[in-house]
């Protein structure tokens, strides 16, 4: 059997639904940033997949650059994201996205 | 016969049917290459384990091993065997998936490095695999070494651990951006990742080596400082080795460790010591090229020039060892973000503005 | 075939493991667990012939944003020894959710029968510069620091302001 651009589509449907429900269903503020990792590496499986099927010139990367800049952007996304559920821990201890409500009236 | 046709033949011999007849060739090929690698990286740390303890010995003034087997020579062995028949303690508050995971984590990276050192020239089938990218995949892959720690650490349910992890993570994790920095400089010069385009950029004569050229106004020989002093670091050698000292944090991260789990600990470290000379002779000291054009460098001595530059560095890294006192935390730290990380960009730019300038 | 054999393993593995971060208790081993998914993809990227990609994912990834999982989890459990237990709620309209964006997607996936291809050809002007690579890196190099060097040098400006503020936000009360 040969594997075709569907076959990697459908692996990275499967990542982002799973991301997804991690995302919905954990109310863990870092089991739910672990979910959006999730999920940008489902699209990055994606377009570098694209980028092997639909460009049949190996040197144009295209969709490589763009999978890179996100890996980059996820990179610092996670650092910040994890410094906020460190400082908040540090001053609310717990991180219990639904709990985490001070602002609310 | 090479060893691609001999995994072919004995392909053919049982019987897979044709279509297949490749990935399996190619799957027994990488078999046959992880067994005979896995071996010899054992040997290596067996005899490694040995010199360590007599140099050390020596270095303090008193003998080493003596009486396992002529000189000691059966010492190791005989360690081996007291490490397997201890008994395997496992902490009450320990998460034992985890305990027993992270022993792996750490001697994985050790192993996997080894797939793209060449042990000699590559065009005598002394390297695995050459990848394309690999200054990329050897930098990648000695960092997962930082997981395996902080998951030892926090898997022993052990404050004391865990504190000795996070040091440990902390120290290694800032040492990896000097590292990288100093493996960039290699790069520039032979403008591939190829480890064998790398050594092929360097010179016929030991000045024309990375480390002593003299055309990049010495830049090169601080870079190979800064590799040096980062690979130290990285595989928690003194002088840094304050998470996994005995008399600190008593004994930091592998302190729950008893029996085989400790001897793997104990084995990747110097499969990690041995695998940071390899890399620094194969980017700064010439791979296998010996130091005159005159001398013969191909097929076996190119083997025999290799093991004599990677047992000078080891041979310095255990003398740095039994010398050095240790460097405390912070420190290390320091050192690491002020001043080798300065002196790291310094010399990449420059290499890099020498490489743009020339004709 | 060989690549029929690596794609399978690779997505099984990836499936699992991500399958054991959004549903595993103890939030270490669904840190673990996302470290072997990160593994995984960087076996698709080498699948696909992304190897700079490959090894930049593991390095990034699984070295730096692995590690940061990792010691969130350890700064924010309670010293004593008490292991972080993470639980599920809503996990029907949770589920409900994901199986409609699969099915969306899958939808999207079999509906086509071919997908068109890039119309970006060496011959273009920005690209030309990529007419003797020798290889992926290479390839990637080239075109990072030419036809997309606004976006590079934005993103090291946007690393620098995320390092910058992850000290801020993450250092102790003074």
């Amino acid at each position: 059997m040969s594997i075709t651009l569907t076959h990697y589509l459908v692996l990275s449907a499967i990542l982002f639904a799973i991301g997804v429900y991690g995302v919905l269903t954990r109310r863990n503020a870092i089991a739910l940033l672990m979910g959006v990792e999730l999920m940008l590496n489902a699209v990055n499986i994606n377009l570098v997949a694209m980028n092997r099927f639909l460009q049949p010139d190996w040197r144009i990367v295209t969709g490589q650059i763009f999978a890179g800049f996100i890996i980059v952007l996820a990179a610092a996304e996670a650092a910040v994201g994890f410094a906020l559920v460190i400082a908040i821990y540090r001053n609310l201890d717990r991180i219990n996205v639904d709990e985490v409500n001070i602002l609310k009236w | 016969m090479t060893l691609t046709e001999l995994c072919r033949s004995v392909v053919q011999w049982l019987g897979v049917p044709a279509e297949y007849r490749d990935a399996a060739t190619l799957i027994l090929l990488a078999l046959v290459d992880a067994f005979i690698l896995f071996n010899f990286v054992m040997l290596s740390v067996l005899v490694l384990i040995y010199v360590f303890r007599k140099l050390i010995g020596f270095i303090q003034a008193r003998l080493g091993p003596r009486y396992t087997g002529p000189r000691g020579i059966l010492q190791t062995v005989a360690d081996a065997l007291k490490l397997l028949t201890k008994e395997d303690i496992i902490p009450l508050a320990a998460d034992k998936v985890t305990f027993n995971l992270a022993p792996l984590i750490v001697f994985l990276p050790a192993l996997l490095v080894y797939v793209v050192i060449p042990f000699g020239d590559p065009k005598s089938g002394l390297q695995v695999r050459d990848l394309n990218i690999g200054i990329l995949y050897i930098a990648a892959i000695t960092s997962v070494t930082v997981i395996g720690i902080v998951t030892a650490g926090w898997a022993s349910g052990n404050k004391w651990a865990v504190l000795g992890a996070m040091r440990s993570g902390a120290q290694l994790l800032s040492y990896e951006v000097p590292m990288t920095l100093a493996f960039l400089v290699p790069v520039l010069l032979a403008g591939s990742l190829r480890l064998s385009d790398i050594v092929n950029a360097q010179g016929e004569w030991f000045w024309q080596w990375n480390a002593f050229r003299l055309d990049y106004l010495g830049l090169t020989f601080v870079a190979f400082i800064v590799y040096f002093i980062c690979a130290l670091a990285e595989t928690n050698q003194t002088p840094f080795d304050l998470p996994e000292a005995e008399s600190e944090l008593v004994a930091g991260y592998h302190v729950e460790y008893s029996g085989m789990k400790f001897a793997i600990f104990f084995l990747a470290e110097f499969g990690n010591t041995v695998a940071i000379s390899a890399i620094a002779t194969h980017l700064f000291l010439g791979g296998w090229k010996a130091p005159a054009p005159f001398l013969p460098d191909t097929g076996w001595w190119s083997l025999f020039w290799f093991f004599v530059k990677v047992s000078t560095l080891v041979f310095l890294i255990i003398w740095i060892r039994g010398t050095y006192p240790r460097v405390r935390i912070d420190q290390v730290m320091e050192l690491g973000w002020k001043f080798l990380l300065p002196v790291g960009l310094l010399c990449v730019t420059g290499v890099g503005l020498i490489v743009a300038i020339r004709p | 075939m060989g690549e029929a054999i690596a794609f399978w393993i690779l997505a099984v593995l990836i499936v699992a493991a991500a399958l054991g971060v959004v549903t595993l208790r103890n939030l270490f081993h669904c840190a673990l667990c996302l470290g072997l998914v990160l593994f995984g993809v960087a076996g698709i990227f080498v699948l696909n012939g992304a190897e700079f990609l490959a090894g930049v994912q593991v390095l990034i990834y699984v070295v730096a944003t692995l590690v940061i999982i990792l010691f969130a989890v350890m700064l924010s459990e309670n010293i004593t020894g008490e292991r972080i237990r993470v639980v599920s709620y809503n996990r029907p309209l949770g589920l409900l959710a994901a199986l409609g964006f699969l099915g969306v997607m899958l939808f999207l996936a079999f509906s086509q029968a071919s997908f068109p291809a890039h119309t970006s050809s060496i011959k273009d002007p920005s690209l030309q510069v990529l007419t003797d690579v020798p290889n992926n890196i290479a390839a990637f190099g080239t075109l990072l620091l030419t036809k997309f060097i606004v976006p590079f040098e934005f993103a090291s400006v946007f690393l620098l302001v995320a390092m910058i503020g992850a000290i801020i936000v993450a250092r102790m009360a003074e």
